[in-house]
């Protein structure tokens, strides 16, 4: 017998009268199979024990401290409910207090959600920041052995590696710092008509000279010369050039990579409204594609994926939080569609307004 | 590492080339060392097959076989159970996850670290001796079978 089944013999004993005992089996995908016993002596409704619940597992395991939260919520939930039922309370107080026990259970998911992405910060900044810090400290080093032994002439070498990588180093962190700046600095500019294809020209210009050479042949382009947004060139230019450069490092090399832009109508809600117009870009790529668990996570900051932190994928989780932060100000929308497979990629999704219609004067 | 000696072959394998650039120009400055490097897990298996290395310095995360699975087919093969194997991890969190597969490594050391400390930790691996290894393989069998 376990220790489990004599606990609640022996509770059993001690209240003969039971006529609430149930037992569940839930199956959560956190917790294995667990067994529920919930058992309610009668007669008993203020003061002492309520009653007992037994939360098993099918083999030793030590709970995790986000597991002991969820136990306890469940018990908190079983307590209300028995509670009512010993009570008398009506159905509706019980109702509430579920209701109650819910709004927690919310709001702790958001929390652990909320974890989670520190500890993603703290490991995506951890894996781009150690690399040029080890090549510094390592030729530093080396540079300091070679002075010892008067190995002078391997010295110059050293000092322009160690210097290469400390240049790295600043350029990270002043990437990290133009994010936050960035954050409040979005909404900052004064709308104008932007053309789209001036705008691609320029963020072209805008990557680096190995990734737009890449991109010469992979890059197809569909869009219309005349089409234009309601917003900022320099906004709209950097959503750009970042979509169109992790299409590019998210892919075999030589994969294809399309560009398109087009107007599509948004219908009227009632008939007096005219039907209005968005402006649609469309950035699709044919590499690596996003797991869908994990797209949700995607535009937030520092956020990288689980796989490119084990990659050779330079990248510090910011240039897709910057693109939904310009889109976003620009009164815009930013979204991604992905199933995941290997080779069928993602389609990243841009919706931004359209210059409003001059209103025509009688001549 | 007395002059009579061979020099220890140390083979290196992380995805970062700068990293392993550092450690094959500065441990040859501080002992008797030939270093070999590989890019990646399973061209590192390749070149301890080929260059049977004296010490194996392994880092966690890389692209395709990573450092785990990795040090795991080391020890399985009689041929490589021996070879003193030193694990790179970034995260203090890594080297909790990976608590059964550190049964298999004989020293653990936190990234970033200078050419001196890897000859440090090397010579720490290469004085766990054959039953303290024996011992711990027998861990890492263990925890394979759950």
């Amino acid at each position: 017998m376990s220790t489990v089944d004599s606990a609640v013999s022996a509770y059993t004993a001690l209240h003969r009268n039971h006529p609430y005992e149930q037992t569940y089996q839930v199956a959560m995908r956190d917790l294995r199979t667990l067994r529920f016993v919930a058992t309610l002596p009668a007669g008993v409704a203020t003061g002492g024990a309520l009653g007992l619940l037994l939360v098993t597992l099918a083999r030793p395991h030590q709970a995790s401290g986000s597991e002991f939260w969820v136990m306890l919520l469940w018990g908190a939930w079983v307590l209300a409910a028995l509670c009512g039922v010993a009570a008398g309370v009506s159905w509706r107080t019980s109702h509430n207090l579920m209701t109650r026990m819910t709004a927690l259970r919310t709001q702790y998911d958001i929390a652990v959600q909320i974890d989670a992405l520190k500890d993603q910060f703290i490991a995506s900044v951890n894996h781009e920041l150690r690399n040029p810090i080890m090549a510094m400290m390592g030729y530093l080093d080396i540079i300091d052995i070679s002075l010892v032994q008067s190995k002078l002439d391997l010295v110059g070498g050293y000092v322009t590696r160690a210097v290469n990588a400390g240049y790295r180093l600043r350029e990270l962190i002043n990437s990290i710092l133009d994010t936050s700046r960035e954050d409040q600095t979005a909404s900052n500019f004064v709308p104008t008509t932007v053309n789209v294809r001036d705008a691609l020209d320029a963020a072209l210009m805008l990557l680096n000279p190995k990734l737009s050479e890449d991109l010469q042949t992979a890059l197809t382009i569909r869009l219309p010369d005349d089409l234009t947004i309601w917003g900022d060139a320099v906004r709209l230019r950097r959503i750009i050039a970042n979509l169109l450069s992790n299409a590019v490092k998210y892919s075999p090399a030589g994969a294809p990579v399309e560009f398109s832009a087009s107007l599509i109508p948004i219908p009227g809600k009632s008939r007096k409204e005219t039907t209005q117009y968005l402006v649609e870009m469309i950035v699709r790529d044919y590499g690596f594609g996003i797991p869908p668990n994990q797209i949700s996570l995607l535009f937030n900051r520092f956020v990288r994926l689980p796989r490119d932190l084990t990659s050779r994928i330079i990248g510090n989780g910011l240039g897709l939080h910057l693109c939904k932060v310009l889109a976003e100000a620009m009164d815009g929308a930013i979204w991604v569609e992905s199933n995941g497979i290997v080779g069928d990629g993602s389609t990243f999704h841009v919706l931004l307004p359209t210059p409003p219609t001059p209103v025509m004067l009688p001549s | 590492m007395s002059s009579t000696m061979p020099p220890l072959k140390i083979l290196i394998v992380d995805d970062n080339p700068e990293l392993l650039d550092v450690f094959a120009h500065g441990l040859p400055l501080l002992g008797d060392f030939t270093v070999f490097t590989a890019e990646d897990g399973s061209s590192g298996l390749e070149a301890c097959y080929q260059h049977r290395p004296d010490c194996v310095v392994v880092d966690i995360r890389m692209p395709g076989l990573n450092g785990q699975q990795l040090v795991k087919t080391l020890r399985g093969d009689p041929a490589t159970a021996q070879t003193p194997i030193i694990v790179l991890t970034a995260l203090p969190h890594d080297q909790a996850e990976f608590s059964s597969f550190a049964a298999g490594t004989d020293v653990f050391v936190m990234k970033p670290l200078v050419p001196r400390e890897l000859v440090e930790a090397i010579k720490m691996a290469l004085f766990v001796d054959d039953e303290e290894r024996a011992q711990r393989l027998r861990l890492l069998v263990e925890e394979g079978d759950e």
